[in-house]
């Protein structure tokens, strides 16, 4: 459906996409990069807003600058928060679907329709002023999905939901995948794109590092060690227990006294038998986090490997 | 040109707090004429009117196009919502005709409010039996379209072009006809003031600047040259706007 070849993107002399060459086809596809990775540059190739400074992008077989055609059939939720503030909701989304060609009455009902798929029935009638950010995000994929596109572009969509209207949106894109269509997603979160799709481009500094199905991206990460913080009042007694388990390398007590910091080359073993350690052994954890879970580290390891 | 985008435009740029102000410009304009109109010895008439027309009703036109025709595109980039813009099935060309026309109707409108305030001031009720009026309305017609075209395919090629276009509007419309040479030529107060058929006009065209050689300037180049600016930087913004990419100004917040 999306083909980038040999793609680069120059701003003065700065560089915002570098020799790029992917195909996207139908289902979730998620963009994982960091801010400044092209994420954005991607999406507004996609969407026709902008020209590759070398190389080609294709939409549906064609040349997707200002071009009318590819907009019939694509759906974009930028980046952006900004709406014309004194208008309401439903009047922007009903604005959008006119300049989508759609005569009044037909314009109406399927702003109707759009506003009531993203939950917005009830706070469409209110200024965008007065607008949440979540809303402003449910308001967004509204005015993307009038045209029932067969292409989904979505920039940064997650940003400002909370975790249920997370769970509706992610949930709703799915359902739209599951027509066959292409949803692409950006995001510079791991774990919120995990929840949506296996299949990721990872982008950073314009380069894309990685392609293709989660689980191997996952794998690459998990071949070097993790390290996980334990929060606990006994430390030293946590670090003794959990050193004895075979996958752990090694354990470092905090000065403060009140978590451990363990290394692990198998986290995914790591996590399935912590729950046990707290229960059998009576372990007194508050809590845990990882900081090689997250993008940054990913890169990190991506790049020097 | 797409007369959804035309309307819907129309009516966000005649929303109640922006026409608000050009009222209000109108109605001082309105305050000066009854000034003028107090002091003087002489009761005023149609030779007054028309000086006062072209040196400063004229004028407004220009002012007027320079606040309403950065609502056409420049305005959607300050405020990032021009991706809405570009990603509909309306082309761009059209996109910016029709903007660009109800820009034209817009300043239109704000300058005749301007021209019946102080024609009524100074002449009172008999204006609307007068045909220099109503020739007034159709030349600041025309002159609204020249300039709004003009200024629209300024937003189009400079960033933050509004220092330029009111530089334009203050400074070369007012000063350049005083020039010695041709170069009132271009501007467009020239064939404006060229078209006006209020008595005294010689006279007022002097005090206006247009020097003795705007006599050269005949009335069928004057009608001619107005709509053939707007139509030409109408078509060209239409075309340079197809062409080129206009994102969200990223340091706009």
């Amino acid at each position: 459906m999306i083909s980038f070849r040999n793609c680069s993107v120059w701003y003065g002399q700065v560089i915002g996409m570098n020799d790029i060459t992917v195909e996207i086809g139908p289902g979730v596809t998620a963009l994982l990069g960091q801010n400044g990775a092209g994420k954005t540059t991607m999406m507004r190739l996609i969407s026709g807003q902008m020209r590759p400074t070398t190389g080609d992008v294709h939409v549906l077989g064609l040349d997707p600058f200002a071009n009318v055609e590819v907009y019939k059939k694509l759906g974009y939720v930028p980046d952006i928060d900004n709406f014309p503030e004194h208008i309401s909701g439903r009047e922007f989304v009903y604005r959008m679907a006119r300049m989508n060609g759609m005569a009044h009455p037909e314009a109406s009902s399927r702003t109707d329709y759009v506003i009531a798929e993203v939950g917005m029935a009830d706070r469409c009638d209110k200024r965008l002023k007065g607008y949440s950010k979540g809303m402003r995000q449910r308001i967004k994929l509204a005015q993307a999905m009038l045209n029932d596109p067969d292409i989904l572009l979505l920039d940064e969509p997650l940003n400002g939901l909370d975790p249920v209207g997370r769970r509706e949106y992610m949930d709703y894109l799915n359902a739209i995948a599951s027509k066959g269509k292409a949803v692409i997603v950006s995001s510079h979160i791991l774990f919120e794109v995990e929840q949506m799709t296996r299949s990721i481009m990872l982008m950073h500094r314009g380069r894309m590092l990685a392609s293709g199905d989660l689980r191997s991206i996952r794998d690459l990460i998990d071949r070097h060690p993790h390290r996980i913080r334990i929060l606990t009042e006994h430390p030293r007694e946590v670090a003794s227990k959990l050193m004895s388990l075979p996958y752990v390398i090694s354990a470092e007590v905090d000065p403060s006294e009140q978590e451990v910091e363990i290394r692990t080359k198998q986290p995914g073993q790591f996590y399935d038998a912590l729950p046990g350690l707290v229960l059998d052994d009576g372990l007194r954890v508050y809590g845990f986090e990882s900081p090689d879970n997250n993008l940054e580290s990913v890169f990190h390891y991506l790049v020097e490997a | 040109m797409n007369t959804y985008v035309f309307t819907s435009t129309l009516r966000d740029m005649l929303r109640p707090g922006r026409v608000a102000v050009w009222i209000l410009l109108a109605l001082m304009l309105g305050g000066v004429s009854l000034l003028w109109k107090e002091m003087s010895r002489n009761p005023l008439g149609a030779e007054q009117y028309g000086m006062l027309v072209r040196l400063i009703v004229y004028r407004l036109v220009a002012l007027a196009a320079a606040m309403f025709t950065v609502s056409v595109i420049s305005q959607e980039i300050e405020q990032k919502t021009i991706v809405y813009l570009v990603t509909r099935t309306v082309p761009r060309s059209v996109l910016v005709l029709s903007r660009g026309l109800a820009a034209v109707a817009a300043v239109t409108l704000m300058s005749w409010i301007s021209l019946a305030v102080v024609g009524l001031v100074i002449i009172g009720p008999s204006l609307f039996t007068q045909s220099m009026f109503w020739m007034d309305m159709l030349i600041m017609l025309f002159g609204a379209a020249a300039y709004s075209s003009l200024f629209i395919f300024i937003t189009l090629i400079m960033n933050r072009a509004m220092l330029v276009i009111l530089m334009f509007t203050f400074m070369w419309e007012a000063f350049v006809p005083f020039l010695k040479g041709d170069m009132y030529l271009l501007t467009v107060n020239t064939y404006m003031s060229v078209l006006a058929t209020h008595p005294g006009k010689t006279e007022g065209l002097a005090v206006t600047a247009m020097t003795s050689e705007a006599a050269a300037v005949s009335t069928w180049i004057a009608w001619v040259v107005l709509p053939a600016v707007a139509v030409g930087m109408l078509t060209l913004s239409g075309w340079w706007f197809s062409r080129f990419q206009y994102l969200p100004r990223e340091d706009a917040e």
